[in-house]
């Protein structure tokens, strides 16, 4: 059946293309233009580049100071992702399983690290760490970020989880499966791919995490956005435009993948 | 439950002397905080009979096939399969196999898998578990299936292959819940009399829940009717429908109408389980229920639809009524009338006249009705 357009319909329409232009203007377009400026020969920033190559992709393979926040954003992301992945997922199992009284609550305490505000959230943490002298530890850090990483974990390892009949569960030990069986063999095996999305995304918020990392890092723990926060503080360098697309390169990738296997996994269960 | 034997003859093909007993539920019990699920069941399944709970929903029958799973625990009493007591065993070692409405097979296995998992936890082979998978799903009529995956299978597919995997490692027990509640009423017929046919070949106890009568009426050797989480009477198909032993068991099993008596007359002289009522603005002598006592001063009647017939309009033998509505049904016609009683309280009965090339009578149309004692039962009101 064809169905007439209205008017308004043509007005939502319409309204539908000024978002999407807005959008692009406002949210695609600073990150092209990061793009197009870090392919500039320059050793300050111009727009529009009047010169172009690989010098800021040259300078920052030379650089101890960014290598090493690089490598320091994975060494603090990778343990996170795997611990909140480690936490979260057995608590999700037993927030969506189980028939605990309080189960809301609990899970809204949860998935809390990211509804609060993040500097309110940062500053508390702040006092909490300065209290037991853990400030700038490596650990510390990791603690800290695993509590944003675990919402994600909740989240998406919730909606995979809600789509996997519970009777699979029921089915197994009665065929003869031990409990343990019949979770790890079933439920947790039709999880893997949710689990991995979950993982990358806990990854990719955390590798680009920075206010706790300003709060509790105590300037010892300089992962890449705070040394791109610390970087402007003393002026900007052009340098930060390769870095940024280099991220936005990976995590771009990181997230297709990620939600590539939920959309596997959406379309099996 | 009368113990007759010339009245109530037990249809149990696989029967074999001595009795072997197949399930017991001894006072079993359920209790959710405040709520009483499962209100203490007894109840004796001979080993090889197909056993079929009905009742409607609420009535705490999947509770019960559930604590039979060992999927919930007793609040009270015990559960034995075979001669052991599983009260306390867990559902993977009380050799029952499950069949859920929603087939609940295994997404990421194929059928192969899907049937052969119940043998590879028991540790089989895989050369040995993927013949016997096989033979069960030739079985089931899906030979030729191995590699598919349960997404690529219609919904009667993917039933067979949930049955096969829970006949696969010959559990004693076969328990179904509402197995054919998700498929189309043609696949249902027919899958029900793949399931009876099945039965007939497998040497198992099968428990069979559902709330659907035309299904327990197919498949059953006996039939426990639930309600309000107690059994409120089980027998032979044909003795709960022939001679009903509530007005419940009358209406949600048989489909009979229930009608007051206007008085009890207590019972007839020379015969025992026999009772003189007045109703319908007739006398008449009918079988009275074990649970009716003989010198009840009040009772109810369960009354096929096709124990009532239209008398001589004018006359006056029967209760006058007026026509409701009549629905034509090919072999039959179900005539709903508004029935004039004493006390004016409404009262309407369903009455099936033969069909064929009969025309059913128009809506308003003053009509007597006259019951056919014979196969009437008085029951408790």
């Amino acid at each position: 059946m064809r169905i007439r357009q209205t008017s308004s319909d043509a007005a939502m329409t319409g309204l539908g293309w000024l978002v999407l232009g807005l959008a692009a203007v406002f949210m695609i377009a600073p990150a092209i233009l990061v793009v197009v400026l870090s392919f500039s020969a320059h050793d300050k920033l111009v727009f529009p580049p009047q010169h172009w190559g690989l010098r800021q992709y040259d300078t920052l393979a030379g650089s101890q100071y960014w290598l090493q926040s690089i490598v320091m954003s994975f060494k603090v992301a990778i343990p996170t992702a795997v611990l909140a992945t480690l936490i979260g997922v057995p608590a999700t199992i037993a927030l969506e399983r189980s028939r605990m009284k309080g189960k809301a609550v609990l899970r809204m305490l949860g998935i809390a690290p990211i509804i609060l505000p993040g500097a309110a959230y940062a500053v508390a943490l702040y006092l909490f760490y300065a209290q037991f002298h853990i400030l700038g530890s490596f650990w510390g850090v990791v603690a800290a970020e695993v509590t944003i990483a675990v919402p994600f974990v909740i989240l998406i390892v919730g909606a995979g989880l809600r789509r996997i009949s519970a009777d699979l569960e029921l089915v197994a030990m009665s065929l003869g499966a031990s409990r343990l069986r019949a979770t790890l063999g079933i439920t947790v095996r039709l999880l893997v791919p949710s689990i991995a999305a979950s993982l990358v995304l806990a990854f990719v918020t955390v590798f680009d995490e920075l206010v706790l990392i300003n709060f509790v890092g105590g300037g010892q723990i300089i992962t890449l956005p705070k040394a791109i926060y610390d970087s402007f503080r003393t002026g900007t360098e052009p340098l930060i435009t390769a870095i940024a697309t280099l991220s936005m390169v990976v995590t771009g990738m990181l997230m297709l993948i990620s939600t590539h296997w939920r959309k596997a996994s959406a379309d099996r269960t | 439950m009368t113990d007759d034997p010339e009245t109530s003859q037990p249809l149990q093909p696989h029967a074999q002397t001595p009795r072997k007993l197949g399930l017991k539920l001894d006072r079993v019990c359920k209790r959710f905080g405040e709520v009483v699920a499962v209100n203490g069941i007894s109840l004796d399944i001979d080993h090889g009979s197909f056993v079929t709970i009905l009742g409607p929903s609420g009535s705490g029958k999947t509770t019960l096939l559930r604590m039979v799973a060992g999927f919930m625990g007793v609040s009270d009493g015990s559960i034995w399969i075979g001669d052991r007591d599983v009260s306390a065993v867990p559902p993977g070692k009380r050799d029952i196999g499950m069949v859920f409405q929603n087939y609940a097979l295994f997404p990421h296995m194929s059928v192969i898998d899907n049937v052969g998992y119940g043998l590879k936890v028991r540790k089989w082979p895989a050369a040995e578990r993927v013949k016997r998978a096989r033979e069960v799903l030739a079985l089931v009529g899906l030979a030729g299936f191995d590699d598919r995956l349960p997404r690529q299978l219609s919904g009667g597919q993917q039933q067979r292959v949930a049955l096969a995997r829970a006949i696969a490692f010959e559990p004693k027990m076969l328990l179904m819940d509402e197995p054919l509640g998700a498929l189309d009423r043609e696949l249902r017929v027919r899958m029900a009399g793949e399931l009876r046919r099945l039965h007939e070949e497998l040497d198992n106890t099968v428990l069979y829940v559902t709330h659907d009568r035309e299904e327990a009426l197919t498949l059953s050797d006996r039939i426990a009717i639930m309600r309000d989480g107690k059994v409120e009477s089980i027998g032979a198909p044909q003795d709960l429908y022939a001679r009903p032993d509530t007005a419940f068991v009358a209406s949600f099993f048989g489909g009979h109408n229930c009608a007051p008596c206007e008085a009890v007359l207590g019972p007839a002289p020379g015969t025992a389980g026999t009772v003189r009522v007045v109703a319908l603005g007739q006398t008449i002598e009918v079988a009275r229920s074990a649970r009716l006592s003989a010198d009840a001063k009040q009772a109810g009647l369960a009354i096929p639809g096709d124990a009532l017939e239209f008398a001589d309009a004018a006359g006056n033998t029967g209760a006058p009524a007026i026509v409701h509505s009549a629905v034509y049904m090919g072999n039959q016609i179900q005539v709903f009338c508004d029935v004039e009683t004493k006390d004016g309280a409404p009262m309407q009965l369903r009455i099936d006249l033969p069909g064929g090339r009969a025309v059913p009578p128009s809506p308003g149309t003053r009509v007597r009705v006259v019951v056919r004692p014979q196969l009437v039962t008085a029951v408790p009101a």
